[in-house]
């Protein structure tokens, strides 16, 4: 018997409402047999199918008329009462959102944040079984990478994992003919990797087992940007020759966009093993990863590979006695056994400051439920359940959070995404491939069990209170319009913690704008837009000779960069061409040490000596000049040689604790681990001018320099000062190193100014970060204050009202009503201030204390703002209010 | 004194399904049959989703009710839902047939009908 189309059948039978399936069926089938009879079955399929389609829309359009009826329904209800009181509470609704917003968006930017490093998802098939095996050396607590001798038994004997693999990174110079070269991360990589993502290549194929084989001719798999960018995206690129450092490679294949296993590679060799295997702890260090075997779990392939290593530990006890393997979720950061860490490390913060949030926000809930208790005496009244008004409070509370929730969360996507794009990036650091900044979809719905959560918070705990014993006293005084709710020590507590917290953090995000500011101001006045920095560095491994050993890399290297500075000083627009181990405005190193007195007498400790290694013509490279001694000479550049220059601010600071004595001629040494054994004595020869580009202690940074060559530099930074933009040098300093060298690298190359933006950026963020959390707090405590003096008038309409029918003038009832305003914020502002001047005796930083007398005001202005409107409601109460009440 | 209330006022197609309904009678009426009925004496194209959700109206205003009758063979096993006009469907029919058939005959002259 022909039935009517399956499709009909199964989209109706979803589409129908509860009870009308079997008859809509029963229409569909009987029409079909109609059709079928009148117009034969090809006519009739297509007939009942447009009619399907038909009802189908008609069902829709029912169930939209139904979802219209529920708009009536009491949640419904509560819902638009919940935007309502949005709108009737401006003030709560931008306090208390803020606040919510501000804790949601930090919660699931964290949440983020922390579950893409602690325990990530592979974007791969499969990827939630992928593996890494770690070794640790349990008598040190350090990872073991050198386990090539280990990976070799693991991989014939291990069942209960897959496609074993192991892989090692390698930085490495990518160079195409003339044209420049760029260091790139290459994955030395077994080809079982490739079987294990099931990821196929783009174009050409991946690496094979036999490209392994020691001898076999060497192979590249490129990355889909290395691709796109050197090799033009041609298809046709396979077959072509990559050169890595000194190695020519055939292209055999091309990977798709996005792929970037193990971490964040682009380049994929064949890692090739000796053929005649490792003895323990020999060969290079590796990381090993594979697939959990179909029906294994982590904990049998530990068990399995603990048992494999006490095989291994019995016939090599010396290396392998305090080793055990440990086999991890791949890209966890811990074992299943910890993930307790993990767990803690991602919710702990995030539900501590939802907490703080809420019981700030709480208090202007609380303010504004026992503003509207007469409201819930009457539902009471009327035949509500004590459940009823808790659900509907907590709807409301449900709505606000939902709307702070959301704008959390987009400001929390947008910030992800910008400091990463800015920060991260900028600094050159490339993520692993299933780090992808920006919320996902779990985070969403992590965001909306917070937002749920801090709704009960808001919501439930003031609607109990408000909703418990008092509601028969509620009812008496229905009419009178006081209030039976009072803020009890809870709430003020609360209240009391955030203005003392409100004034701690005023002179703090104070100190940190000015701070902030400063060092804009001192860095602008160093010309940072003239100068390049370039990181020099030679690839050890490719450029070993063997047998040549340390001296022979260190001779290349200081040839091979003093030919690079030469050929780079003939360029057009070049000024100047220095070295260091770090430029003016850059990451500080700085050490403790010990300064020779002008008396005799004890040296002088110092704990914070900012030091920096400067090569030859550093100083004129940055126009300062020696204003005192002498400057370096080649002699100073020896290994032995005990010279070194100050600069001006460790002159000042040396002869303030000197009585105007001169630093020249002294001695420093540095602090080492063993305070036995300092470090040897080093002659102070000249006093260069300051950099002016260290804004630390306002300029005042006491600096060491000591000569070094290139070899000896590290890490060694070019600096080149232009006459025009230095970024136009970029290209053609590459193209100058690939042409010197193949294994020369350049592996970061910025102009200052965008080194001292980076490193003004996180203080800068830091201070914006303070300001907005100082501002909330302000106007957290100006809302709570308000709230706790619009309640404390609501509940003594009598008393005001036969006050002043008493003839009680107005600033005494001012002062009766408000005394509790002023206790609390006068013990907040004591207690802030307490807490600074403990801060300040035990840090000795004097600036927060200074701050103080302005902390005060600010916080005591902000309170009586907040209870100018309450004031002005009880100045207006009339002694017909009291009658009317009694 | 309660106040008799009006009869409720039908649109064309709802009263073009209830005077099929009435026409059927309770145990042949249900959507199919009245979509068919409707199209055999009208000659228009009659949709049965029109007819499932005029049907579901009536019965919201009240003015039908309905039941499931036996499971037949020749609808896959399935039941039909038979409609039966209530009184006040009845009253509704009348009102609406009754203001067309004065409104019409007042025009008999212009539009040709003779009743």
């Amino acid at each position: 018997m022909r039935q009517s189309p399956r499709w009909a059948r199964v989209l109706l039978r979803w589409l129908a409402p509860p009870g009308d399936a079997d008859d809509l069926l029963g229409d569909l089938e009987e029409a079909y047999r109609i059709h079928t009879r009148r117009h034969g079955p090809i006519e009739a399929h297509v007939r009942t199918g447009l009619e399907t389609l038909d009802m189908a829309a008609a069902l829709v359009r029912t169930r939209i008329d139904m979802f219209g009826s529920y708009r009536g329904s009491t949640a419904m209800q509560d819902y638009k009462l919940g935007f309502r009181m949005l709108i009737k509470y401006p003030g709560l609704t931008l306090a208390g959102g803020l606040a919510i917003a501000l804790a949601i968006g930090i919660g699931a930017g964290w949440y983020d944040v922390m579950s893409d490093v602690l325990r990530p998802r592979l974007p791969l098939p499969g990827g939630d079984r992928f593996v890494e095996v770690q070794m640790r050396n349990v008598a040190t607590s350090q990872g073991e990478w050198r386990v090539l001798h280990d990976f070799a038994i693991w991989r014939q004997e291990a069942r209960s994992i897959e496609e074993l693999g192991a892989y090692r990174t390698i930085e490495r110079n990518l160079v195409l003919g003339d044209a420049q070269s760029a260091p790139v991360t290459v994955a030395a990589i077994t080809a079982s990797a490739f079987r294990l993502v099931q990821v196929p290549p783009l174009h050409g194929r991946p690496l094979l087992d036999a490209d392994e084989r020691p001898g076999a001719p060497p192979v590249v798999v490129l990355g889909y940007d290395v691709w796109r960018q050197w090799f033009g995206g041609r298809a046709d690129a396979i077959g072509d020759t990559a050169q890595l450092g000194r190695t020519v490679a055939t292209v055999v294949g091309i990977m798709p966009e996005g792929f970037a296993f193990p971490v964040n590679h682009q380049l994929w060799t064949p890692l090739q093993l000796l053929g005649s295997g490792y003895a323990p702890l020999e060969g290079s260090a590796v990381q090993v990863f594979g697939r959990l075997a179909p029906g294994a779990t982590r904990a049998q392939a530990n068990v399995e590979l603990t048992a494999l290593a006490e095989r291994i530990a019995a016939a090599s006890p010396p290396t392998h006695q305090h080793l055990r393997p440990r086999v991890l979720a791949y890209g966890a950061e811990y074992p299943d056994d910890e993930s307790w860490i993990a767990v803690s490390v991602t919710h702990l913060p995030v539900i501590l400051v939802l907490i703080v949030a809420c019981a700030n926000v709480g208090t202007l809930v609380y303010a504004r439920t026992a503003t509207r208790d007469a409201e819930i005496a009457t539902r009471y009244a009327l035949g509500a359940s004590r459940g009823r008004i808790i659900g509907q409070l907590f709807i409301e509370a449900l709505v606000l959070a939902s709307v702070a929730a959301i704008v959390g969360l987009w400001a929390a996507h947008w910030t992800l995404k910008w400091g990463f794009d800015v920060y991260m990036a900028g600094e050159g650091y490339v993520p692993p491939f299933w780090i992808d900044p920006g919320l996902k979809l779990r985070t969403v719905l992590y965001a909306a069990v917070l937002t749920t959560t801090g709704a009960a918070m808001l919501g439930i705990l003031p609607a109990i209170k408000a909703t418990g014993s008092n509601v028969q006293a509620q009812l008496r005084n229905l009419g009178s319009g006081a209030s039976t709710l009072r803020f009890g020590w809870g709430w003020t507590t609360v209240m009391l913690f955030e203005v003392a917290l409100t004034v701690i953090c005023i002179p703090v995000a104070w100190s940190f704008a000015e701070e902030a500011l400063r060092d804009r101001r001192i860095r602008a006045q160093f010309p940072a837009d003239q100068y390049l920095a370039a990181l020099v560095a030679m690839d050890r491994e490719a450029a070993a000779v063997p047998g040549a050993g340390e001296p022979a890399f260190r001779a290349r290297l200081e040839q091979t960069y003093r030919e690079l500075e030469r050929r780079v000083a003939q360029e057009p627009g070049v000024v100047a061409v220095t070295f260091g181990n770090r430029l003016p405005g850059m990451s500080p190193v700085w050490r403790r040490a010990e300064i020779e007195a002008s008396d005799g007498s004890a040296p002088i400790r110092v704990r914070n000596l900012w030091t920096s290694a400067v090569g030859s013509g550093y100083f004129e490279a940055f126009d300062k000049a020696i204003v005192a001694g002498r400057a370096f000479h080649d002699g100073d550049r020896t290994a032995s040689a005990t010279t070194v220059l100050v600069n001006q601010a460790f002159a000042r600071q040396y002869s303030r604790y000197t009585n105007g004595a001169s630093p020249l001629g002294r001695r420093v040494r540095y602090a080492t681990d063993d305070p036995a054994k300092p470090g040897p004595w080093l002659e102070i020869v000249g006093i260069v001018e300051d950099m002016g580009m260290t804004p630390t202690n306002g300029g005042e940074a006491a600096y060491v320099y000591r000569a070094v060559s290139p070899a000896t530099a590290s890490p060694l930074v070019m600096g080149v000062r232009m006459a025009g933009d230095p970024a136009s040098l970029v290209p053609r300093l590459r193209t100058l190193a690939a042409s010197l060298d193949p294994d020369l690298k350049l592996e970061e190359v910025r102009t200052l100014d965008e080194i001292a933006w980076r490193e003004d950026a996180p203080n800068m963020m830091i201070t914006g970060a303070s300001a907005a959390v100082v501002g909330l707090g302000l106007f957290m405590s100006a809302a709570g204050i308000f709230s706790l003096m619009s309640v404390s008038v609501a509940r003594r309409t009598r008393e005001i009202g036969l006050r002043t029918a008493l003839g009680a003038s107005p600033a005494r009832l001012l002062a009766a009503i408000f005394r509790r305003a002023l206790v609390l914020v006068g013990s907040g502002v004591a207690a802030g201030n307490f807490v600074i001047l403990a801060v300040t005796v035990w840090t000795g930083a004097s600036e927060m204390a200074e701050a103080l007398p302005i902390t005060s005001v600010v916080m005591l202005t902000v309170g009586l703002l907040a209870c100018v409107e309450p004031a002005r409601r009880a100045l207006r109460i009339q002694p017909a209010d009291a009658l009317k009440e009694a | 004194m309660s106040r008799k209330r009006a009869p409720q006022s039908l649109a064309e197609f709802e009263l073009l399904v209830l005077l099929a309904a009435l026409r059927l009678g309770p145990e042949e009426a249900y959507t199919v049959s009245i979509a068919d009925h409707i199209q055999q004496k009208t000659g228009r194209s009659v949709r049965r989703a029109n007819v499932y959700t005029t049907l579901q109206r009536l019965e919201a205003k009240r003015l039908v009710t309905t039941r499931l009758g036996e499971p037949r063979p020749e609808r896959g096993g399935k039941p039909r839902r038979l409609v039966t006009l209530r009184p006040s469907g009845l009253t509704a029919v009348r009102a609406t047939a009754g203001a067309i058939r004065v409104m019409v005959g007042e025009l008999a002259d212009i539009i040709g009908e003779t009743r």
